[in-house]
């Protein structure tokens, strides 16, 4: 009764949520159907009503595959090293721009850091190429020219999860900080008023008045990070991969490209997503179900 | 109402269509050496005449700098000539495959689909469900395609059953070192024979450095991420065979495990330690190894001789005026003289069962027009007195032609069966029958792969898994990161390994029921 109520009372209010709702029933919901053809061996021709059903074969494939640990152990390297050095970076740089008093310098900064972003990974694969390739690279000129010897930046092993990170650092550590700004423009100005009172420096006010402060959004972007652990941007990884690193190089994505796209193997490249996905929900719920233990707010 | 009316109109055509088809069958050979070339007289083409034009969906590849524009001319004169209305979506190599996968998988497939590679799994188990139409029975009434020879024809059945139109590709004329002959002048060199030799000039090449440069090189390739990619044609020629697979007393052998492959990688691996092949060709594409040629940089790539005339082009554009480049016919290794043999094909164009069976007749005559004499000339040369002149029986391209960046375009769905025709377009005469001569040397020495036309459940599975293993292997054994004994520790552990012995056995079995089928 009440519930019916209440409905009638906001009546505008739920037809202003219904297209969201439409958008997410439809493009998000419906599509989830189409998991259950890692339970097959879908075929496009047969269709989903006439496929053969194979229970969890795919999924036996996926974990006995020898190259499964591989795959698992790059997909969470890259994404840990990513967690370690790029997550706490726009934090850092959000803290410092806010220190900067003239706004048209501030302005120009806020402009250049974020352009990167904009720049498609094609365009930054390239770029890396022309900077570090081993016979033509700009860098290795310059080693050579300074009496160093040349360094195979882009074919050697040992560097490729950090040149991914220090990809990613140059182009989204600018955009990162659009939030972070965001929360630090919402902090009350009395609280640092009372601060400097109290003979805190800049330093101190950093630490005690704008970190606690946007303490909250700082978790929920941690949280819904690590709901992603298991992704990797396919195309940085795709287009920097070769030969010789591509042991440390292959993770979920490629793997479901090459296998799933490009070898028209459906259903097997469903259940290798579904697997991330299911990974990727659990960590969420432990992540949040931590954060509500050591009393923080949490996502839901 | 509309539809209903036209479909009539599709059936009459149709129906009129065989008729006269039937009628153009029976004295075509007189008609092809009456008939000037590039006149539209009455060919099988006339299956497609009377009545509106038939509108056909096409997903085709391209591999010219661009795809037609909707009013190219030549377009339209397929149009005119077939009577038809085409809508053809053009894509690159690059991402074909994956366009295809997606494009199979949605359903909704236009008329003529393009399939390049025919192994694939899900592709084959569409076809096994009846996804496409049997063309087995049905082609024969088609004189032009029935000229495919039968190679053509075998590696494209599908449990002994043929469903699509096969692009019929000559089997001679393979990507082998195109070599800088000018630069052989210069050092008082010949053109190499042995994989030695080859090397020896690589070498030359590398120290002497005959346009002057710093840092010229030997052989510019790079390697994909399951094979040698241009590489491929050396690692053969160690190994006598083409790809994996060689037949040794009556059984598939694979080379991989083989000594004559690890001679080969010894050999790159050389190679790469005296920087005589790009010390980043596990990163290049191949526009990118193409352009160290162009920029005198390297004196060999590997690919077919009808990339000559192109290539030159974009040497005299780089300032190179004297440039001049020979295709090697064939390369002698430990294993004797190896050249190698194309399968005869590069894919096909499937036809769904949702199109009507009229309609599927109009499009066997459309391409069957494709592969007349006609119809050849049109996607090869273009038309005459426009794009092409006739001087001497050879064909001389204008200006307008060469200029054209997606000149030839047509090729990638109009082709006859032509030994010759990885041979460049436009050759003048004495230089065409230098070049013929060449071909016919290769073939004397040219092996196919002994797996073309077969397949294995396993291979289908796991085999690229295995394949991107091994390759991985090679390029850093080549590249020094590894030793070679880490190449025969693989080797070991590949031949101990159940599920990767298993594809050579499916194989093998396949390879002996088709060999007892046809003795």
């Amino acid at each position: 009764m009440t519930t019916l109520r209440t409905l009638r009372r906001d009546i505008f209010l739920y037809l202003l949520v219904l297209p969201g709702l439409l958008y997410f029933v439809v493009f998000k919901y419906v599509p989830m159907w189409g998991i259950i053809i890692s339970f097959q061996n879908y075929s496009p021709y047969l269709g989903l009503w006439h496929s053969e059903w194979v229970g969890w074969a795919h999924f036996d494939r996926l974990f006995s595959n020898p190259d499964f640990l591989v795959i698992l152990r790059n997909t969470l390297a890259i994404n840990a090293l990513s967690l370690l050095f790029f997550f706490p970076l726009p934090i850092a740089l959000s803290l410092m721009m806010n220190e900067i008093r003239n706004r048209l310098f501030k302005g120009a900064v806020q402009s250049i850091i974020y352009l990167p972003h904009f720049l498609s990974w094609v365009v930054i694969a390239g770029i890396s190429l022309i900077m570090l390739s081993e016979s033509d690279g700009i860098i290795n000129g310059l080693l050579e020219a300074a009496g160093f010897n040349r360094v195979d930046f882009l074919t050697n092993a040992d560097f490729f999860w950090g040149l991914l990170t220090l990809q990613s650092i140059w182009k989204e550590v600018g955009w990162g900080t659009v939030i972070f700004l965001a929360a630090i423009a919402g902090v009350d100005v009395q609280l640092y008023e009372a601060a400097k009172l109290d003979g805190a420096g800049k330093l101190r006010q950093m630490w005690h008045v704008t970190l606690p402060a946007i303490r909250n959004v700082i978790i929920i972007l941690l949280i819904l990070r690590i709901g992603h652990i298991m992704d990797v941007g396919f195309e940085q990884v795709y287009l920097m991969m070769n030969g010789a690193v591509s042991e440390v190089a292959e993770v979920f994505d490629t793997y479901v490209y090459r296998v799933g796209i490009l070898q028209g193997q459906f259903s097997f490249s469903t259940a290798v997503g579904l697997f991330k996905s299911v990974v990727g929900l659990a960590l969420v719920i432990i992540a949040n179900r931590l954060s509500k233990m050591f009393g923080e707010e949490g996502m839901y | 109402m509309q539809r209903k009316g036209k479909t009539v109109a599709g059936l009459l055509a149709a129906t009129t269509a065989l008729a006269a088809m039937l009628s153009a069958c029976s004295g075509s050979s007189e008609k092809e050496n009456t008939s000037p070339p590039g006149a539209s007289g009455s060919s099988p083409a006339s299956a497609l005449e009377g009545g509106s034009p038939t509108e056909i969906s096409i997903l085709s590849i391209f591999y010219q700098k661009e795809p037609p524009a909707a009013d190219n001319e030549i377009l339209k004169e397929v149009e005119k000539r077939t009577n038809t209305k085409l809508d053809i979506t053009w894509v690159t190599p690059n991402s074909f495959s994956e366009k295809v996968n997606v494009t199979l998988a949605s359903g909704s497939m236009p008329d003529l689909t393009l399939v390049t590679d025919t192994g694939n799994a899900a592709f084959r188990a569409m076809a096994q469900q009846g996804a496409f139409w049997d063309l087995t029975e049905l082609i024969k009434s088609y004189p032009n395609l029935m000229k495919f020879p039968d190679i053509t024809f075998t590696n494209n059945l599908i449990d002994g059953r043929l469903y699509g139109v096969p692009r019929v590709r000559p089997t001679e004329g393979n990507a082998q070192p195109l070599i800088r002959t000018d630069w052989l002048k210069s050092l008082g060199l010949e053109m190499p024979k042995t994989v030695d030799e080859l090397y020896a000039v690589m070498q030359a090449f590398k120290e002497k450095a005959p346009d002057g440069q710093d840092g010229t090189i030997g052989l510019s390739g790079y390697v994909n991420q399951d094979n040698m990619g241009q590489f491929g044609f050396i690692e053969d020629a160690f190994n006598g065979t083409s790809g994996k697979y060689k037949v040794v007393d009556g059984r598939l052998v694979d080379v991989t495990l083989e000594p004559s492959e690890r001679q080969a990688l010894e050999w790159f691996r050389k190679a790469y330690a005296e920087k005589l092949i790009p010390q980043d060709f596990a990163l290049l594409k191949h526009d990118q190894a193409k352009d160290l040629v162009y920029a005198g940089r390297a004196g060999m790539f590997s690919d077919k001789p009808n990339q000559i005339p192109g290539m030159l082009q974009e040497l005299q554009k780089a300032g190179q005026k004297d440039a001049d480049l020979e295709w090697l016919p064939y390369l002698e290794g430990p294993n004797g003289k190896f050249a190698s043999k194309g399968n005869g094909h590069f894919g096909m164009f499937v036809i769904p069962k949702t199109v009507p069976e009229e309609k599927m007749k109009k499009l066997l005559a459309f391409l069957d027009y494709g592969a007349s004499d006609e119809g050849h000339e049109l996607a090869n040369y273009g038309r005459p007195g426009i794009e092409f002149n006739l001087a001497d029986g050879s064909y001389e391209l204008t200006d307008k032609a060469k200029n054209d960046p997606s000149f030839q375009f047509m090729q990638n769905i109009f082709m006859k069966f032509d030994k010759y025709a990885n041979l460049g377009t436009g050759l003048p005469a004495a230089k065409l029958a230098e070049e013929r001569k060449l071909i016919d040397e290769a073939a004397e020495a040219s092996v196919t792969s002994p797996i073309n036309g077969l397949t294995s459940e396993t291979a289908l599975t796991n085999g690229s898994d295995y394949s991107k293993k091994i390759q991985d292997m090679k390029t850093k054994v080549i590249m020094g990161d590894r030793s070679l004994e880490d190449w025969d520790k693989l080797v070991e552990q590949l031949k101990t390994d159940k599920t990767y012995l298993k594809i050579n056995e499916e194989f093998n079995a396949a390879y002996q029921a088709r060999a007892n089928a046809n003795p």
